[in-house]
């Protein structure tokens, strides 16, 4: 997937300025940069939800998974039912609940959960999703260090057989990935 | 500068009961000085005339076989109003250029008054389920309506989600959009009931069915039964707010989401 110099502006102020890369087939790809620099700006032109006023975005696949930066999570379905929705079996909703320490939750409402564990639940819908690319807006936040390290982690194990951009302030995350494009 | 009330304090309100408590003893008051002068319980019968009828009509068969009836075409024309003002909702959401289409359609049943109806369909359908097809067609563009609304509102977040995850129509519609646009559905569904019970009854007063509560009023006219009348009309108001305070309570469950349910 190649993404060329590609730029966004919001009501005249520029978010993302000529931005290009070349992602791997396979792998884990950090973006990092302060906030309000255009990291989630970026992942969404990538996914296809926001139009680049310059540039483009060759090679994206049709399918890809995405953590959005707020969630998304459903209050009227369970945790099991929004894991669910993306098409995934019950055992492997239930496995990944699990390998992210909300097993237990399985059956909670949303409203329930505290904001890591909505975090988690947001990351186990975008891993449940069969798809050759995985974006994850900000995969730690809300995580204390321990939490955050198992994330990685279970990130590094489900992505290993395809690519995860992974746009992240947090060290440990970045520190594991193949590559780290600073905006 | 405010009119009414201090800027820093919170509106002061009447503890809860208090108020219709207080309106029912003013009405009450007022009714009863209102028979009290016109003294003619043919024209305007005191409360407790009306209280004597209540007791002499509730326990006939009659009574309960008009209630039993008028509350299911009621409940069936508003249950097939919400359906089908739904339905029309949905394609016109997906598809914005079949509303220029079907917006006279729901124009003519706001504008037209509901008596025209009643009268044009006495010639068409059967006066026993009259009221039923009148009760769904006032119904119609009030759901059809506020579903299109709510659906023009959703959260572009949750269209988004719905598009990467390349979530099937299906989904979507009964996943997602549908639970998502409950409390605007619900609430509704509440203002339709209202509508369903004011125009069923009307129809049923002109279809004059075997059984209803609007039969029973025209008979009641017919015979200068004045607190007959105000028995029905009692017997309506208690139907409807019963039937709309089950629905806000459900429509409060949905809206109670994230409370550990």
């Amino acid at each position: 997937m190649r993404i060329l110099d590609v730029s966004k502006s919001f009501d005249g102020s520029l978010v993302l300025d000529g931005f290009s890369a070349t992602l791997p087939e396979r792998g884990i790809v950090g973006i990092s940069g302060p906030s309000g620099i255009g990291k989630t700006t970026l992942l969404r032109i990538v996914a296809g939800l926001e139009e680049p006023d310059s540039g483009s975005v060759e090679g994206a696949p049709s399918r890809m998974a995405m953590q959005f930066e707020d969630d998304r999570l459903f209050p009227w379905m369970n945790v099991m039912d929004n894991v669910m929705l993306v098409g995934c079996s019950d055992s492997r909703a239930r496995s990944l609940l699990d390998s992210l320490g909300i097993g237990d939750k399985a059956d909670a409402a949303i409203g329930s959960l505290s904001g890591g564990q909505r975090r988690r639940v947001a990351l186990a819908r975008a891993l449940a999703y069969p798809a050759p690319v995985m974006i994850l807006d900000e995969p730690t936040a809300r995580l204390d260090a321990e939490t955050a390290g198992l994330v990685v982690r279970v990130i590094e194990r489900e992505c290993a057989g395809g690519l995860a951009i992974v746009a992240s302030h947090d060290d440990a995350v970045l520190c594991r990935c193949n590559k780290v494009y600073s905006i | 500068m405010k009119l009414f009330g201090n800027d820093n304090e919170e509106p002061r309100r009447l503890p809860k009961g208090v108020g219709a408590a207080l309106f029912a003893a003013i009405a009450l008051a007022l009714w009863w000085a209102a028979s009290l002068c016109v003294s003619a319980p043919y024209i305007l019968p005191s409360p407790d005339r009306v209280l004597v009828r209540a007791f002499e009509l509730v326990p006939t068969k009659v009574f309960w076989q008009a209630v039993g009836f008028s509350m299911l075409r009621v409940v069936i024309g508003f249950a097939c109003g919400m359906l089908a003002g739904i339905a029309l909702a949905v394609p016109m959401a997906a598809c914005p250029r079949l509303r220029s289409v079907f917006a006279p359609f729901i124009k003519i049943i706001r504008t037209v008054p509901v008596v025209c109806f009643i009268l044009l369909m006495l010639l068409w359908v059967n006066s026993a389920w009259l009221s039923a097809i009148i009760s769904a067609l006032m119904v119609i563009p009030v759901a059809w309506t506020n579903t299109l609304d709510a659906l023009d509102g959703l959260d572009r977040g949750i269209v988004e989600v719905a598009h990467v995850f390349h979530l099937s129509t299906a989904k979507r519609l009964f996943k997602i959009y549908l639970p998502a646009i409950a409390p605007q559905l619900l609430s509704t569904a509440a203002v339709g009931l209202g509508l369903a019970w004011k125009s069923g009854i009307t129809a049923e007063v002109l279809a004059l069915p075997l059984f209803g509560i609007g039969s029973g009023i025209y008979h009641a006219k017919i015979a200068l039964e004045a607190a007959d009348i105000f028995v029905w009309a009692l017997v309506i108001v208690a139907l409807s707010l019963a039937m709309e305070s089950a629905l806000r309570a459900l429509a409060a469950r949905f809206t109670g989401w994230g409370d550990g349910r």
